[in-house]
């Protein structure tokens, strides 16, 4: 719990409100809420819960006209659009493994060095995993047809036509024997 | 050492790290990936997903085994995927280890690794 209040702190109070609310006690709950909710929701959640936390009297963001785009952008979430391409050539199990791997360094590097840097550090690690693991996908992709191919001609040859369509029904005919 | 037993560098780079790392939960890409780009300093470059798909290469060659472990929230809710090594996969890095330990002495023989 402790460690959440702090985290809450060093998000929210350095970077989400520059500073400007000296923190109370009473003040945390409120801050939590919005740091859940901001990590857990899409961009329409987001917009709501911030409205919500703005209009809370006991909020220390009451009555400030924050700009729920800039709040949403603090949220501590790596991008998404990087974490798409690794859904693109990795079946999702293993994606979820690799993202979440990423995510975890990435929120690392953005509470030492700030969103930028850890964008770039994002950004640099996808570029250079994504070069394997499309390596990786193209040889099984590739191998497929390969495969296909050769157990086709090995199965013409065995049985002895050249058309296709003979091909398959003297196949079926020798299954059902 | 059997035939098709061979190794690649990065293989090898996984498997030790993967031995530093011993069993248990402490291997897991983050961690592995870690360990590889300090072995490989200044050698070479390692990318996360050159870890996973030699790590995938590995299982399927019975020298790896893995497992999900649960969500967690710093994560993202998505799982870790654990990783350990096999009695195999010691055998064939130990053997690998051996054969550049044979190749070094021998290099140093006739003195071309001072």
């Amino acid at each position: 719990m402790k460690d959440d209040l702090e985290e809450a702190l060093n998000i929210l109070n350095s970077a989400l409100i520059k500073q400007r609310w000296p923190l109370s006690e009473a003040k945390l709950k409120p801050l939590i809420d919005l740091r859940d909710e901001l990590l857990h929701s899409d961009q329409s959640m987001r917009h709501e819960a911030i409205m919500r936390i703005q209009a809370d009297s006991r909020s220390p963001f009451a009555g400030e006209k924050l700009e729920a785009e800039e709040l949403a952008s603090l949220s501590p979430t790596p991008p998404p659009n990087a974490e798409f391409l690794f859904h693109l050539f990795l079946p999702p199990q293993n994606c979820d493994a690799l993202v979440g791997d990423l995510e975890e360094r990435y929120k690392l590097i953005r509470k030492k060095f700030g969103r930028r840097h850890a964008n770039f550090w994002y950004w640099t690690q996808t570029a250079l995993s994504l070069r394997p693991i499309i390596w990786a996908w193209a040889k099984k992709v590739s191998m497929k047809p390969v495969v296909a191919a050769v157990g086709w001609a090995v199965t013409k040859r065995l049985i002895g036509h050249d058309g296709w369509f003979a091909t398959v029904v003297e196949l079926l005919k020798r299954v059902r024997q | 050492m059997a035939r098709g037993d061979h190794l690649g560098e990065f293989e090898q780079l996984i498997l030790a790290a993967l031995m530093m790392l011993g069993s248990g939960e402490n291997a897991y890409g983050m961690t592995i990936h870690e360990q590889v780009e300090k072995l490989a300093t200044g050698i070479r470059p390692v990318s996360l997903g050159a870890c996973y798909t030699t790590l995938d290469r590995l299982e399927q060659k019975g020298y790896v085994r893995s497992w999900f472990g649960g969500a967690t929230e710093e994560r993202g809710g998505r799982s870790k995927r654990f990783f350990e090594i096999t009695g195999a996969g010691q055998r064939t890095l130990k053997n690998s280890m051996r054969l550049a330990g044979n190749m070094l002495a021998g290099l140093r023989e006739i003195g071309g690794m001072a």
